[in-house]
């Protein structure tokens, strides 16, 4: 009964497994298992939360003297939250796939790697340890990849999947430096803190990460690890400079953009450097890098979308801005708002990039929001649950993402006056260019055929969207709950390392200036957008359009000074050390059988004479020197 | 007795090769495939008997051959060597399921193939060093003929350069046989012996380590002198690109193991961190170099460089678990790299008659069983969790890290390897198999279909992948048994971290 919780894992696992074994012809049964198992995950996630169920025992996988590792299952207050909300947003989508990917020729194996990837992500969920987490980590960038690159005959679907794996692939490298040397350090992989002082390396006087901390001579070790563990976060979750992958990576299709652009696999990095909270917290420099690397990307992304016109880059752009938000919380010392921040954040961005798909379904796979337009009479129920989705995404009052913005500017509004700056005009930022999105597609005069044919989607579309859109709207409050038990959490797990208590000073300053910013975005959109203009009256701004240059750059510089090398080398291997080596060696040979040609004549005195001086030396040599 | 089954009948089963009647071309092959199925089988039945709780080599045969020069016909198995002999059956089955339609003399074909085999057994088994090394010869000579008569474009100069470079690994490695003859002054060659107790001089060991390794490092693929490998295993055969990539450059790996670290430890620790370098630069330059690649076939040759110079990396630290590290990426990439070149210079050639990838046009939709099983291939010898490489690539960097000699700054560059192994290969799999040819086909444009993989060609795929998937999810037996095989060399070696 204990191994019960396993089939949180194994559910999907087989489900995968089974489908791209023999089900990979009959689409519908294969839709079937893969929901199936996915719900079988939720009702597991949902037992460990509010039922019975607890944690089974780690299974070992390498035992080796001086290396163990286990695949655990951790299910403290941390992991079963965001067990939830994976699983919760994850049936969802399944559902929502149902119908979206109905007809697609390989509807049978989408669902086999979204079933691949609820394995992968719920296996970082519930890792103990770091190499557990690597390992599901990797697959995560695995599923990803064919998620992304599912449509793969278009060329900018398989280019995109490549750019996702190979820079989710560059973060994996700091990850791996950072796990290595926490091991070096620390001589334990598990995330228990209670393991860090036991299993450290006595020998050197560290029995806590505060010793760490505190001995100069592992200065720059911490510091490497540090940085390392934070360069996996930074890849996954799609910080500056490593976030090109995640706009590009829209070109998957829809459900896949809101499973794992939104809820999950981007929200892994974030959930990985708040489960290792203190290994981070015990190096003030990289705290402030990664608050700086937050705040970077939450203004940087929200610029751009300014002046996107693809309703799901929009989205896109949305994501990376408000992952800024969850890192920047956590570089200023409030894992607890990064967490809740991350949980609103997945069911209402679910909510948007599924409504996006609703649209984008409805308009016959048109994405412009410029083609668009008049909506709202033909998509009705669509139009609904987008407004929801749109007021909790820019902090319309007492919605979810209201509560948790307004904790993580709290955050900064304590000691951090440019951050909190800089996140209120954010904030800001964020509500018109979502208006601006919300106002040109929904209103306005239709500014096509496919805009004036629209017609809703079938219910297993907008079931889910309902089904998402009721916690955001009524359920507010009830979120400040998920908040509360996020702090909770935080002061028993690392006492060390959160500041002892929570302070609500000056909550009603940060409160009116964010529905300040609010209203600012929101009017400003309304009077450029609400009528439905033609075309983008904003004026254009190349740099924002063409997104700073800056895949640009990564495209020919990265990639020339890359192939550059490449080539180098190549050139090394065929010419010097050819020549050198081997056109050297045969030379040699070659000359030295021109010399040993010299003896062989053909004439018979010649042999002769040679036979008999060899055969004399040889006596010579037996008779008179031995 | 057991483990020299597979070596013996091996020869025999050459020598029956060249005498069997020319009228029963078919017979041949049967033969061929008898022999290294039965020497998997065998291998097999002593890796399972292999016991990891004694210490020390099991199945010990010793005979006096040559006593006044001290040379034994001795050998045994240990928990490495027994798991590189079943490596060298997969390979040996594979090998010769991919040339089972090769016409050209055939027969000769078959029997330097089984020669070639037999030599590797054998190498595997030896614990005195004049048997390892008459093994050893036996396995160079084979490779010389198959590249000369059966291989492709180049085929001479590749030949060529590979039996210099083998030549070269030989005289080094002789040298360092007679030199350790009369340096240990008890005048023995058992390996038993001199690894229970290396009583060399220091100065000794200082001169003779750097010999010793370089000589077998040159088989091995160590950087500088891996530039035999590319060549050599892009114009062979595709059955002797695998056995190549496979087995043989194990046969370097394995003796800088058996013989140099196992003998010469204080040799080792001084010269290790050089020899790290060298195998860093073995990694990076290999993996840029398959960046640069357009043959799909030197991409692969271009990998084994790298993923060797893991190999040689975990060699030189000297540390149980970088060690067990080390032949543990032996096996993976063992069983992988042939995998790739079944796949790439067999399977997919004999579709589509070239290799270059720039003409290749979406072939995932074209071929897609067979595009599959190279992607996933591909992403086993990535490194991809799931799969032997990952387990290998991180046991060499955990042990490679926590010895103290090797600069922390190397195990990070060995890093950056691994995002530069995942550059080539999706960037190679995309050209071959999702993207639009950069130039137009050769003459007549692609099939919509190409013929659907034969069963022999799903089997060698399962087999392969089977082992590597085996290893990669439950890798605890193949761990305990190369580690007890280990124990009686890291006994040289001071454990520096726990």
């Amino acid at each position: 009964m204990n191994a019960l919780p396993w089939f949180l894992l194994v559910a999907p696992l087989l489900s995968a497994v089974v489908i791209f074994a023999t089900l990979l012809r009959s689409p519908k049964v294969a839709a079937g298992i893969s929901i199936g198992a996915c719900a079988i995950s939720f009702a597991i996630a949902l037992g460990l939360k509010f039922g019975s169920l607890v944690a089974p025992v780690a299974i070992p996988w390498i035992t080796l003297p001086g290396l163990a590792i286990e695949i655990g299952f951790n299910a403290d207050a941390l992991a079963q939250m965001m067990l939830l909300v994976v699983t919760g947003v994850g049936l969802l989508v399944h559902i929502y796939s149902f119908a979206y990917m109905d007809g697609d020729k390989g509807q049978a194996r989408f669902f086999a790697e979204l079933s691949l990837f609820m394995f992968s992500m719920l296996g970082i969920v519930i890792a103990t340890n770091f190499i557990q987490m690597f390992i599901f980590w990797e697959l995560v960038g695995l599923s990803s990849y064919l998620l992304i690159g599912f449509w793969f005959e278009k060329k900018s679907a398989a280019d995109a999947a490549k750019k996702a794996f190979l820079v989710n692939r560059i973060g994996d490298f700091g990850f791996l430096v950072g796990i290595i040397t926490f091991w070096g350090l620390t001589g334990t992989l598990f995330f228990d803190p209670a393991t860090w002082t036991a299993g450290g390396d006595s020998a050197k006087g560290i029995t806590s990460l505060v010793d760490l901390q505190a001995n100069p001579k592992f200065a720059t070790l911490i510091h490497v690890m540090g940085f390392g563990l934070f360069m996996g976060c930074m890849g996954k979750s799609a910080m500056v400079p490593l976030h090109v992958w995640l706009p590009d990576a829209m070109e998957g299709p829809t459900p896949v953009s809101a499973l794992i652009h939104a809820a999950t696999m981007v929200a892994a990095g974030v959930y990985m450097i708040c489960r290792i909270y203190p290994v981070l917290a015990i190096t003030p420099l990289l705290m402030t890098f990664i608050a700086a690397i937050g705040l970077i990307t939450l203004l940087f992304a929200a610029v751009i979308a300014l002046q996107q016109d693809d309703i799901k880059r929009i989205l896109a752009y949305s994501t990376l801005s408000q992952l800024g938000y969850m890192v920047m919380a956590v570089g200023l010392g409030a894992p607890a708002a990064a967490m809740f921040h991350l949980t609103t954040h997945a069911f209402f961005k679910a909510l948007l990039f599924l409504g996006a798909g609703s649209v984008i379904h409805a308009m016959h796979h048109e994405q412009d929001i410029w083609k668009m337009g008049g909506l709202w009479k033909k998509i009705p129920l669509t139009f609904w649950t987008f407004v929801v989705g749109t007021a909790a995404l820019t902090g319309f009052p007492f919605l979810a993402g209201f509560f948790s913005k307004e904790e993580i500017l709290m955050a900064a509004w304590h000691g951090h006056p440019f951050h909190f700056g800089l996140a209120a005009l954010t904030a800001a930022l964020t509500s018109f260019y979502m208006f601006r999105l919300f106002f040109v597609t929904f209103f306005g005069e239709c500014r096509s055929e496919d805009a004036k044919h629209a017609h809703e989607s079938p219910a297993a579309m907008w079931l889910p969207l309902v089904i998402l859109a009721i916690p955001s709207v009524i359920a507010g409050f009830g979120f400040v709950g998920i908040g509360h038990a996020f702090h909770d959490f935080f002061h028993h797990a690392f006492p060390a390392f959160i500041h002892a208590e929570h302070s609500h000073e000056g909550a009603g300053i940060v409160m009116s200036i964010s529905i300040v910013a609010f209203l600012a975005g929101l009017g400003a959109a309304a009077a450029y957008y609400l009528k439905g203009p033609a075309k983008d009256p904003m004026p254009a701004m190349p740099p924002v359009q063409n997104k700073f240059y800056i895949d640009y750059i990564y495209d020919n510089a990265v990639l020339g000074v890359q192939a550059g090398i490449a080539r180098m080398l190549n050139t090394i291997d065929y010419w010097l050390l050819g020549t050198i080596f081997v056109r050297g060696s045969a030379t040699f040979v070659s000359i030295g059988g021109e010399l040993l040609r010299l003896f062989q004549t053909g004439n018979m005195q010649t042999y002769a004479f040679l036979f008999s001086l060899g055969a004399a030396l040889l006596f010579y040599y037996i008779l008179f020197l031995i | 007795m057991l483990p020299i089954v597979p070596t013996l009948l091996s020869f025999a089963a050459a020598v029956l090769c060249l005498f069997l009647p020319r009228h029963s071309p078919g017979l041949v092959r049967w033969i061929a495939l008898a022999t290294a199925a039965a020497g998997l089988s065998v291998s097999l039945a002593c890796w399972c008997m292999y016991d990891p709780g004694q210490s020390g080599f099991q199945q010990v045969v010793a005979v006096p051959w040559v006593p006044d020069m001290a040379i034994w016909w001795r050998t045994g198995i240990d928990g490495v060597s027994v798991t590189m002999m079943v490596l060298t059956g997969l390979v040996a089955v594979a090998g010769v399921l991919i040339s089972w339609d090769v016409e050209h003399r055939r027969s000769e074909f078959f029997a330097w193939y089984l020669v070639l085999i037999g030599g590797v057994y054998g190498v595997f088994i030896s614990l005195d060093m004049v048997l390892f090394f008459i093994f050893y010869e036996i396995a160079i000579i084979p490779k010389y003929f198959l590249i000369a008569i059966w291989g492709g474009e180049r085929r001479t100069y590749a030949a060529m350069k590979l039996a210099l470079f083998s030549f070269a690994s030989s005289t080094l490695v002789l040298f360092s046989i007679l030199a350790m003859y009369y340096g240990s002054g008890s005048a023995t060659l058992d390996i038993t012996q001199l690894t229970r107790a290396s009583n060399f001089s220091q100065g000794f060991q200082y001169a003779i380590f750097p010999v010793l390794f370089t000589g077998f490092g040159i088989l091995a693929g160590m950087w500088p002198f891996h530039t035999w490998a590319p060549t050599g295993h892009v114009a062979a055969p595709p059955a002797a690109s695998m056995l190549l990539a496979g087995v043989v450059m194990k046969l370097g790996a394995y003796g800088c193991l058996r013989m140099a670290i196992g003998t010469l430890p204080a040799g080792a620790q001084a010269w290790a961190p050089m020899f790290a370098i060298l195998a860093l630069a073995g990694i990076l330059h290999g993996a840029l170099a398959a960046l640069a690649q357009r043959d799909f076939k030197y991409v692969i040759a271009y990998s084994s460089v790298s993923h060797m110079g893991f190999v040689l990396l975990g060699l030189c630290s000297l540390d149980r678990t970088g060690l067990t590290g080390s032949v543990l990426q032996m096996f993976s990439h063992g069983v992988l790299s042939p995998l790739l070149f079944a796949l790439v210079a067999g399977i997919i050639y004999s579709r589509t008659h070239t290799r270059d990838l720039a003409v290749f046009d979406r072939f995932g939709e074209r071929m897609p069983v067979i595009a599959t099983f190279t992607v996933v291939a591909g992403l086993a010898a990535m490194g991809l969790p799931g799969f032997s490489g990952f387990v290998a690539e991180l046991h060499i960097l955990i042990g490679a890290w926590r010895q103290p000699a090797i600069a922390n700054v190397v195990v990070v560059l060995a890093g950056v390897g691994i995002i530069l192994t995942a550059a080539y290969t999706i960037t190679r799999l995309h050209m071959a198999f999702f993207q639009k040819s950069v130039e137009p086909p050769p003459e007549v444009p692609w099939p919509q279909r190409f013929a659907p993989p034969h069963p022999r060609e799903i089997a060698i795929c399962v087999l392969l992948l089977g082992f590597s998937v085996w290893i990669g999810l439950y890798p605890s037996p193949m761990l305990r048994q190369i580690e007890s095989g280990l124990n009686s060399i890291v006994a040289h070696y001071p454990t520096r971290w726990r």
